[in-house]
């Protein structure tokens, strides 16, 4: 994300979302879809 | 004035009020201590530290000047959307070692960990009294966010009262008592319990607003195509300079490692009842990252709404600069009832976040300044009563901040607290892995980032928090809070190991390591 250069453009738009505005929201789900398998392994590991 | 939008408006206000007064029997404890009422006796679950971390981090004011930074300056504003990504990995990382070392020894503030960790009292003063600082301001803030959507409603702000005569801020000043006492009474649990009702209405505003508004404007694509083409997107490096880009990025990381420091999110998270509960919020806050940024698409929209040109909202834009875009866009787009509502979750969603920082800074206040300096031996009543009276001081200094002196004010001292409370973070986040740093480097760190920070904040006249800095000709527009940070960790860690290397004093560590799992 610290890399602007990377996604500040406007194509591909989705439904007229310039990249630039879907990408990010698109990291937001990314970011969890991260998190969450780290989550599970994290608590399965604490409870042995 | 439309009398439907008001009265749904003062409806879901009075509903909120109760609920902040039958707050204090919630969850009941002996309010009489201070991680009591200041902590709500650590017991919140999931899904209540969900909602009260979300009504706290996403403020009234983020909901009215993230859009509008889009509405006047266009892509540079989107900033918070990485910012908020960013965030939640940290969080996850750090914070669960804070919640239990907290939880084992007793702490109810960043700065009493400070404290414990490195057996230092003055870099403890010093942490407590950067996050007083920095909070204030942003205490304020909430006011305007308030103001704004008062204003929105069509509210005279100066209304006569028989036999007194004209009362300026009359409505601020009623919504601000009215929070003072239920704060007082019944403390951490009344801003937990409204933060459902804030982010149900919230959420409500947010999905109607993303589904009514592009239909009325004929969707994304003619929403962008009428913002100005010029700042749609970033400019890029050029030979000479990072541009924009290096702002933005800088922007968005500065802020996420400031905000897990500010007190009234150490606060939120230590109410938390286990360290799962502060994990498993770092995976599902962001679903109000999502929510913020269709929030901050509100700007853009508001633009192609051509709300600015509109005569009816002249005067509004006037008082309130580009900050009244969403409320006009609202007022514009809505039927008057949910008029009502949207405004109400403003509103509602300044309460929250304004409760919860009072709280965090009298408990800062109460245990590392008064119990440390002004009475070492004072007992848990009395610790709890210096907290609850200090909350009433700190919401009665924010008022009269917002009513003697002009807004920009607080907005420019709010951008400076981001600058400061970022140079606790060699203290609280480093001192969570290591005791190795030595007190008076990290003190002596600390005065340094704050030097540097307020003086390219002061260079730019407190308008801009970007300073450029430039390397072998080359500029690079950075965040302040980001370079004297950088200056900052440079100064700890140089210092301490020259003290490590002379002095060989060991570390006076409170904690073991065992609190930390």
């Amino acid at each position: 994300m610290l890399w602007v250069g990377s996604y500040d453009r406007a194509l591909p738009a989705l439904i007229g979302i310039p990249f630039f505005y879907w990408y990010q929201m698109l990291w937001i789900v990314l970011g969890v879809a991260v998190m969450l398998p780290v989550y599970f392994f994290d608590e399965r590991n604490e409870k042995r | 004035m439309n009398t439907t939008a008001v009265t749904i408006f003062i409806v879901l206000f009075g509903l909120v009020t109760v609920l902040g007064f039958v707050a204090a029997r919630w969850r009941r404890g002996d309010l009489n201590q201070l991680h009591e009422w200041g902590l709500g006796g650590r017991r919140f679950g999931t899904v209540v530290t969900w909602f009260l971390l979300g009504g706290d981090l996403y403020t009234a004011y983020t909901f009215i000047a993230v859009p509008a930074v889009l509405f006047g300056a266009g892509a540079t504003g989107f900033f918070a959307v990485p910012y908020t990504i960013l965030v939640y990995p940290i969080v996850y990382a750090v914070y669960p070692r804070l919640w239990s070392v907290a939880q084992a020894k007793g702490y109810v503030t960043a700065a009493d960990f400070v404290r414990g960790r490195f057996g230092n009292g003055t870099l403890a003063l010093a942490v407590a009294v950067t996050g007083i600082v920095a909070t204030m301001p942003y205490i304020a803030l909430q006011l305007v966010g308030m103001e704004v959507a008062i204003a929105g409603l069509g509210i005279s702000m100066d209304i006569a009262v028989p036999g007194i005569g004209v009362v300026h801020d009359l409505p601020l000043l009623i919504a601000f008592v009215v929070l003072a006492v239920y704060t007082y009474s019944s403390g951490l649990r009344a801003p937990a319990l409204i933060a459902l009702v804030k982010d149900a209405l919230l959420y409500v505003t947010v999905i109607a607003a993303v589904i009514i508004i592009p239909a009325e404007l004929g969707g994304f694509g003619k929403i962008f195509a009428a913002a100005d083409p010029k700042t749609l997107l970033l400019a890029s490096a050029t030979a000479t300079s990072l541009g924009p880009q290096a702002a933005y990025a800088t922007l968005a990381l500065g802020s996420t490692l400031a905000l897990f420091l500010y007190p009234h999110a150490v606060t939120g998270l230590l109410s938390a009842s286990s360290r799962h509960v502060v994990r498993r919020n770092a995976v599902i806050l962001p679903a109000y990252s999502f929510a913020l940024g269709l929030i901050a698409l509100l700007g853009t929209m508001a633009v192609a709404a051509g709300v600015k040109s509109m005569p009816q909202f002249a005067a509004g834009f006037k008082a309130f600069g580009n900050q009244y875009a969403v409320p006009a866009l609202f007022v514009h787009s809505f039927p008057p009832w949910f008029v009502g509502v949207a405004f109400a979750a403003i509103a509602v969603g300044a309460l929250v976040p304004a409760a919860i920082m009072s709280i965090a800074c009298a408990n800062l206040f109460t245990r590392n300044i008064y119990r440390e300096y002004i009475d070492p031996d004072c007992k848990p009543g009395r610790e709890a009563q210096v907290a609850k009276i200090v909350s009433l001081v700190v919401k009665l200094g924010a008022l009269a901040f917002i009513i003697e002196l002009p807004t920009s004010y607080a907005i420019q001292l709010q951008l400076l607290g981001g600058i400061l409370i970022i140079q606790t973070l060699p203290s609280v986040i480093f001192g969570l892995y290591t005791n190795r740093l030595n007190p008076w480097a990290l003190l002596t760190g600390w005065i340094a980032g704050i030097g540097s920070g307020t003086f390219m904040a002061a260079a730019n006249g407190f308008k801009v928090s970007i300073y450029p800095i430039t390397l072998f000709g080359y500029t690079i527009p950075c965040y302040a809070a980001v370079s004297s940070l950088v200056l900052n960790i440079a100064v700890s860690f140089a210092l301490s190991w020259l003290f490590a290397a002379v002095l060989r004093t060991p570390p006076r560590d409170a904690t073991v390591e065992a609190d930390y799992a």
